[in-house]
């Protein structure tokens, strides 16, 4: 059993406490720390003692355990919002519980549809998996010699999601789909590439998978003897443990982010010194993306009041009565022509840099 | 619980409240039933139903796509093709067969399941999805032409595939166990809304008897009470007072009936200690009006005889007949005013009686100092109404105008004005007191409306009113110039039977007229009976001088020997006598004497018996009053005469 760590940080040492939820697997602790230390530096303007209780188990949790963890955060008194569970899967496994108890649920990485359907009190920050899939769809179209390439999926919400999105992009841009397989952490990758590239040598890779396949999978088209870009969706980016697994094959490999930290806004600069100071790292698409789920929901808490009801009304008006929120990686609302910054990134000695959109390479 | 003004406890929970409380109450009750049935047993069999179809639907699924794979299964267990080319086509039916299974299921999904089946049903999914990519790897292999890979990896296959099996029929199994138990949660939910129900029976029947607890203790008993107490007072008990526990409105109601009571027996007290004033005075008349007629008798007769009397002793005589015939005025007004009415008189002399009224409080209003001023004196026809009624009004609004005065210093002023307006006669009496405060004006004429606190009753100016009304008029607060109160009495002319006003008797002869009118009673035979010397002497003696033949009987009994030996043109008899009285000798002479029965004429002094003689056989027209005048008696006697013959 995986083990259970259950951390209240305590912004102010106040009998009224209002209590945001933060559920993320283990390695997602560290978004605490500097929003603990933003809400910290605010502190003097802020009247609200704001604590975040922190739950996780560990990396890639079952479903069951997310329902349960979830169970676990409506339980907790003066919980006024949730951020996360971790991916689309999670998220919507989580999601049942919070509309039952509603508790406002503001999912940062999800990028599953089905979380758009999930009920009044969830909340996705990210875009949908079907822009990202149009958005990769449309590099690998933009990209030089590419006319064919070939799909592996994690069979999910978020591979068959992003699967969906792009093979509908690249029929729109007349790229042939060699293969389209699916994938499972425990696959055996190897034959499943070797018997994708009996359907053909793809010009490029496209994976809507986590970071092990999609480094595994870069790895054996490399010792193959295909050397093709390697686009991944935004589930790949996760540093360094995608470059582990690449090994050599790393600097083939496309990312898609929400954001990157070369970003020239003041906001994005503060929040990579800020987080370059916490954690000694820069800071990646999720870091910002779950930095901005704890802020917006700390922001709402002042703006609309710490009841969960307060919140989600709040959420909700963001765009339509309410302003946008302005967060590191844009300006957010909730609505389904919300603009989104998808950026492309390109993994080089070992860190993620933006590829500019006229770049060949 | 706080106390109200009276000292009874004031309850919050009124009549009104409890009756609002009592039907939300009961609404309430009636709207629980349902409310706690849809929520305690309908939410939780409509949630029972969700969960189980969700858990159908989701086995169901896992079901169909496993069988669907254990047909691929089954195809990896053929012999595998010895060339390429049928390798291809069958690795591609596989696959085809295995993609059309689609992707594993969403996390959402496994929420609504209950946990004990969770972990089995997800187990399944994901041995589904695994054994998808084996078959896939399995296809994959073929295609690669790595035959003892794809061999090995067909045993793997069958493992999984096992595996997928045991997990579908433990997920089966637990499903099953599920339904069991959500069956006995239901049949549980079913008796407990039973329980419930008794409950909220037991709980009704103890509530609505507590209700009628209540209801019997605020309201049947007090209405008992009420009904007692009205019995109590309709059988003349005016000291009955019913308990008030509680402020609320029938407590009011019972205050104001306590408060009603007690000032219809202090009216009760005041009249009958105004009865037997009435009956003091009666008496009281009678013992003085005989002095009264004797001393004007003998006057009258010392004036009118011809011998000389000296000019100063004349003047004294003349000032003691005037002063006689004042106090006989007084006395006759007092009578009046305090004899029982019988109400039956339609007709009113307002100048009679708003003199009369004016005389019986003119002592008052000298000895208060209180200036009266009645305008020009105006000759006024006879109106509608009860004579003692009307002047009860008026002693009414002359004594309240005197009892305002007292609050002013002089000058007190009282103004009376008569008017007539065609059919109306409208008299105004306003004083210059204080006058009528708003709040009062607004509710003067209501009984217990009292502008004099606890000195009035309350009822005076109410029942004036009353009376004014019934005679067809009205009493009203009018706008003086005085600067207090005005009063205005309307009443209407009362007419002939041809339809003219009808006018008022005309004066009688005054008093001290020296002027000495003819005799109308010259040789006529006259028996004078009264007991008393001094009244019946100097009436003989007049009687003589105008020429008439007298006879004197001490009582009833001396009369009637008298009448056995002479004859009489007029019999002239006091009413009370002793041995026999005046009616004792009318009735005997019904008798013994039937043809005198029309010549008989009463002196009284006690006016109170004049109402008890003509309801009885006695005619009312036979009654003089003493003290009378000499010649007035001398003009009766000849009228009589004349009526008889």
């Amino acid at each position: 059993m995986v083990a259970l760590a259950l951390i209240a940080v305590a912004c102010h040492e106040q009998t009224r406490q209002v209590t945001i939820g933060y559920a993320f697997p283990s390695f997602g602790r560290p978004q605490v720390e500097v929003a603990r230390d933003e809400i910290a530096e605010q502190a003097a303007a802020d009247r609200l003692p704001i604590s975040i209780v922190f739950d996780s188990l560990g990396t890639d949790e079952p479903s069951d355990i997310e329902v349960e963890r979830a169970q676990r955060m409506v339980a907790i008194p003066g919980l006024v919002a949730v951020v996360g569970h971790g991916g689309s899967r999670g998220a919507l496994a989580a999601a049942p519980i919070y509309n039952d108890a509603r508790v406002p649920q503001l999912v940062p990485l999800g990028t599953s549809r089905l979380l758009r359907t999930a009920g009044p009190w969830t909340f996705k920050l990210a875009p949908d998996d079907s822009v990202e899939g149009d958005f990769i769809g449309a590099f690998v179209a933009s990209r030089p010699g590419i006319r064919s390439v070939t799909l592996f999926f994690v069979n999910d919400e978020y591979g068959a999601g992003l699967r969906d999105g792009v093979t509908a992009a690249l029929k729109r841009h007349g790229i042939t789909l060699l293969d389209r397989v699916a994938v499972d952490p425990g696959s055996d990758l190897a034959t499943l590439v070797d018997g994708a590239l009996l359907r053909g040598a793809p010009d490029a890779v496209i994976c809507a998978a986590r970071s092990n396949e999609t480094g595994a999978i870069a790895a054996l088209m490399r010792d193959r003897g295909h050397q093709v870009p390697v686009v991944a969706g935004d589930g790949a980016l996760l540093l360094p443990n995608l470059v582990n697994v690449a090994k050599e094959a790393a600097d083939s490999i496309y990312v898609v982010a929400f954001w990157s930290a070369d970003a020239t806004d003041s906001m994005s600069q503060a929040f990579v010194a800020r987080f370059q100071r916490l954690l000694h790292r820069t800071p990646v698409s999720s870091d910002a993306m779950e930095h901005d789920g704890i802020m917006l929901i700390v922001h709402a808490i002042r703006e609309a009041g710490p009841s969960p009801k307060a919140i989600a009304d709040y959420l909700r008006a963001l765009g339509k009565s309410r302003p946008p929120y302005l967060g590191v990686t844009g300006p957010i609302t909730f609505l389904p022509d919300r603009p989104t910054r998808l950026t492309m990134l390109r993994l080089s000695h070992g860190e993620a840099i933006r590829v500019p959109s006229d770049d060949g390479q | 619980m706080a106390s109200s003004p009276t000292g009874v406890p004031t309850s919050w929970l009124n009549i009104r409240r409890f009756s609002t409380l009592l039907l939300v109450g009961i609404a309430l009750y009636a709207t629980t039933f349902p409310i706690y049935f849809a929520v305690h047993a309908g939410r939780s069999a409509s949630e029972l139903g969700r969960r189980t179809e969700h858990v159908n639907d989701l086995y169901g699924t896992l079901a169909t796509r496993s069988r669907a794979l254990s047909v691929a299964v089954r195809l990896t267990r053929r012999p595998i093709p010895a060339d390429a080319a049928g390798r291809s086509r069958f690795a591609s039916t596989l696959r085809s067969q295995v993609n059309a299974q689609g992707t594993r299921l969403s996390p959402g999904n496994f929420a609504e399941v209950p946990p004990s089946m969770r972990v089995a049903l997800a187990r399944v999914d994901d041995h589904v999805t695994r054994l998808q990519i084996m078959l896939l790897e399995y296809a994959a292999l073929l295609e690669l032409g790595r035959l003892p890979e794809a061999e090995a990896r067909q045993a793997d296959i069958d493992g999984v595939n096992l595996a997928l099996q045991d997990d579908l029929a433990l997920a089966q199994r637990l499903g099953l166990q599920d339904l069991v138990k959500n069956s006995s949660a239901l049949r549980e939910t079913g008796r407990l809304g039973v329980q419930g129900v008794l409950w909220w029976l037991a709980i009704g029947i103890t509530v609505v008897g507590i209700t009628l607890w209540v209801l019997w203790r605020r309201v049947n008993r007090p209405l008992r009470h009420l009904e007692a107490g009205l019995d109590r007072v309709a059988r003349g008990d005016l000291d009955v007072r019913l308990p008030v526990l509680v402020d609320d409105e029938l407590g009011r109601l019972l205050t104001h009936f306590n408060q009603m009571t007690e000032v219809l027996h202090r009216r009760a007290q005041d009249q009958g200690r105004f009865v037997a004033a009435g009956e003091l005075i009666a008496g009281i008349a009678h013992e003085v009006n005989n002095p009264l007629m004797a001393i004007s008798a003998l006057v009258s007769n010392r004036l009118a005889e011809g011998e000389p009397v000296p000019a100063e002793v004349r003047e004294e005589l003349t000032q003691v007949l005037r002063q006689a015939r004042r106090a006989g005025r007084l006395l006759s007004g007092l009578l009046r005013f305090v004899r029982p009415d019988t109400g039956r008189a339609t007709t009113v002399d307002l100048n009679l009686i708003t003199r009369e009224s004016l005389d019986l409080i003119s002592y008052r209003f000298q000895v208060e100092e209180v200036e009266l001023d009645e305008g020009e004196a105006l000759v006024l026809p006879m109106v509608q109404g009860n004579p003692g009624k009307i002047e009860q009004v008026l002693v009414n609004l002359l004594s309240n105008a005197a009892d305002a005065l007292k609050e002013v210093a002089p000058p007190r002023l009282i103004r009376v004005r008569c008017n007539l307006e065609d059919e109306v006669v409208r008299v105004t009496i306003e004083d210059n007191g204080p006058g009528i405060k708003p709040q009062v004006a607004a509710r003067l004429f209501y009984p217990f409306t009292s502008s004099k606190g606890d000195k009035g009753t309350g009822l005076g100016l109410y029942i004036s009113r009353e009376i004014a009304r019934e005679a067809g008029g009205d009493l009203r607060l009018g706008t003086g110039s005085l600067g207090g109160a005005c009063f205005v009495l309307t009443l209407l002319v009362a007419r002939t039977a041809d339809g003219a006003p009808q006018p008022a008797a005309a004066a009688g002869p005054t008093p001290e007229s020296k002027a000495v009118p003819a005799s109308r009673i010259t040789d006529l035979a006259i028996l004078v009976v009264d007991d008393e010397p001094a009244v019946r002497s100097p009436i003989s003696r007049f009687l003589r001088r105008r020429g008439a033949r007298v006879e004197e009987a001490g009582d009833g009994l001396a009369a009637l020997d008298l009448l056995k030996s002479h004859e009489f043109d007029v019999i002239l008899a006091d009413v009370r006598m002793p041995r026999m009285d005046g009616v004792g000798l009318y009735l005997t002479i019904e008798r013994t004497h039937p043809a005198m029965m029309g010549r008989v004429l009463f002196l009284s002094g006690d006016i109170s018996q004049l109402q008890d003689l003509s309801l009885g056989r006695i005619p009312s027209n036979r009654m003089v009053i003493k003290p009378v005048e000499l010649f007035t008696l001398e003009d009766a006697i000849a009228d009589l005469l004349a009526t008889a013959s």
